[in-house]
């Protein structure tokens, strides 16, 4: 027998960038999610502090920045030019007379049914899926290259997900074992690329979020034990290995070179795991 | 002469929810589309007098704008043969029946978006729409606010210029331009409406200093009235029944106006935005 549940009807429809408007080769940079029964709308398109395939930073974000914005005033007003009747954004109709006026750099797809149950998280895995921002792309590259340095086994036993981390708050990591006496998690960075400090940055700063459970400060009671495998340039680190410094002194983290050094992280991450002791019954999230 | 083209191949709508209801079109330069499929153009196919006095506006406006250095689209004149008019009449897309004979296009361009512009943050030179609002306000342009009649092309620096993009309700509007109250209308008629952020821009770029440099510009453009009338297919006025000579006497009028009408010397003042009293 199959489960009732009490559920809205959204729709969702895709927003396209033009790169060949003759060939009508287009990329897909955004999404919009809204349901009338659930009076929620929302749209999320590339910012310019993401990498998209084939869209350039100089000549295409411009655009797609004004439309990002010319979109939020018209859902802000809940008026679209032209339009003769009230509709609001929440309905199909409101979208339709959208794609009607998006005539030149970035188009509209029909409205397409949807089954979505949390539209806050629908909206942000739909994105990723169509838009599929290189961030993402590359996180998966890494994501797998780890999974090949820590074999099936081990793979199976470290879950994706999220840990408590500030304030009790989940911290999303790549993966993780939550042990008696730690935490062990498992996370990527790639210093081969242009923004290799930034992506540093920003994993320093999880990592320091998932200590602090709870406080600021690193709780004794809540180890957690960090391992990070990095891509360096196609000859090792080349410049960039402050970085890694950076990593293992301010995260507390023990860096490896997936592709030099893929039997140490295994072999680091069956140790931590040893450290971490039999699997804990809490702090799941 | 506006440069002559001939419909080949339509290609969809350009814009569903405007009036004229544009399409793509592409265009040859051969009669027997030798040179297919030719270039892609926004064709404004409009009928009836109303239709004629839009295409006429188009034609006369755009040329004076571009006279004023203001960045407009390419003007091209397309001719539409029996059979691409029979091809358009037997496809349920159209929105009335099409007529063989000479309309309005603009070249197609896929490096735009369209306007009005969010912000003058966007803009390279917010200073050119002052200037675009004194000559909307000297040909009597009713609609430069509406979505799509500014497009967007990209400048240096991540910002755009604006281009004027359409002109077919200037002349206080179609129907009014073809009608027997044109007269009294450009008369009567006050300053253009723009975008909602043009005092800030005023302000910030030149003040009145700024719209007096605009109205000389009309001034000189004033003086190549006649050569934007030249551009117009004669048959258009017959169809719109319009007289070129009362529309030339119109705008050389109104240009010596200009400074009655847009009183650049209110926005000396901290209040000077309500010197922008729109018409309707």
């Amino acid at each position: 027998m199959v489960e009732t549940r009490s559920s809205s009807t959204f729709s969702y429809a895709v927003f396209r960038y033009m790169k060949d408007t003759k060939r009508e080769i287009a990329v897909p940079i955004g999404v919009a999610l809204w349901s009338e029964d659930a009076k929620w709308v929302g749209f999320r398109v590339v910012s310019s502090d993401q990498r998209v395939s084939r869209i350039s930073r100089k000549g295409d974000f411009p655009f797609i920045n004004v439309f990002a914005q010319k979109l939020d005033s018209w859902l802000v007003s809940n008026h679209l030019p032209y339009q003769d009747q009230t509709v609001t954004p929440t309905s199909d109709a409101w979208w339709r007379h959208l794609q009607k006026l998006l005539i030149h750099k970035t188009r509209l797809s029909d409205p397409h049914p949807i089954d979505c149950l949390d539209p806050e998280k629908e909206i942000e895995s739909l994105f990723r899926e169509i838009v599929s921002p290189e961030e993402t792309e590359d996180r998966a590259r890494i994501d797998h290259l780890i999974t090949q340095c820590l074999g099936t086994k081990l793979s199976k036993t470290l879950r994706r997900g999220e840990v408590k981390g500030y304030a009790g708050k989940p911290v999303e990591v790549m993966r993780c074992f939550l042990g008696r006496e730690a935490t062990v998690v498992i996370e990527g960075v790639n210093l081969a690329l242009e923004d290799a400090a930034v992506a540093a940055d920003a994993l320093v700063g999880k990592l320091q979020r998932v200590r602090a459970n709870g406080s600021i400060q690193p709780s004794p009671d809540h180890r957690v034990i960090a391992i990070v495998g990095y891509v360096a340039s196609d000859n090792g680190l080349n410049g960039e290995a402050f970085l890694k410094d950076w990593i293992e002194k301010a995260g507390d983290a023990t860096a490896l070179d997936v592709h030099r050094e893929g039997a140490e992280l295994r072999a680091e991450t069956e140790n931590a795991m040893t450290e971490a002791g039999p699997p804990s019954t809490f702090d799941l999230i | 002469m506006l440069p002559l083209v001939h419909a080949y191949r339509d290609d969809g709508p350009m814009a569903d929810t405007t009036r004229w209801k544009p399409r793509r079109v592409f265009c040859t330069l051969f009669e027997d589309h030798s040179d297919a499929p030719g270039v892609l153009h926004v064709a404004k196919l409009a009928v009836g007098p109303t239709g004629a006095a839009a295409l006429i506006s188009e034609v006369v406006a755009t040329r004076l704008l571009a006279i004023g250095g203001l960045k407009t689209l390419d003007s091209r004149v397309v001719r539409v043969s029996d059979g691409f008019a029979s091809s358009c009449n037997k496809n349920s897309g159209y929105p009335w029946r099409i007529s063989p004979g000479e309309y309005y296009a603009t070249l197609h361009r896929d490096d735009v978006e369209a306007g009005p512009p969010p912000s003058c943050d966007v803009l390279a030179d917010p200073g050119e729409l002052i200037k675009l609002w004194v000559f909307d306000t000297w040909v009597g342009n009713v609609d430069r606010e509406v979505e799509g009649n500014i497009l967007l092309s990209l400048a240096g620096s991540g910002k755009f210029r604006a281009i004027a993009a359409d002109q077919s309700d200037c002349f206080c509007g179609s129907a009014t331009f073809c009608s027997s109250t044109l007269r009294e209308a450009m008369e009567r008629r006050g300053p253009s409406s723009s975008v909602s952020f043009l005092p800030q821009v005023i302000f910030d770029h030149g003040g009145p200093h700024a719209i007096r440099k605009a109205i000389g510009e009309v001034r000189y453009a004033s003086h190549k009235v006649r050569e934007a009338l030249g551009l117009v297919p004669p048959n258009w006025w017959v169809q719109a029944n319009i007289d070129a000579d009362q529309v030339r006497e119109l705008l050389e009028a109104r240009a010596d106006r200009l400074e009655d009408i847009l009183r650049p010397s209110q926005w000396e003042v901290s209040n000077g935005g309500d010197a922008l009293i729109i018409n309707v």
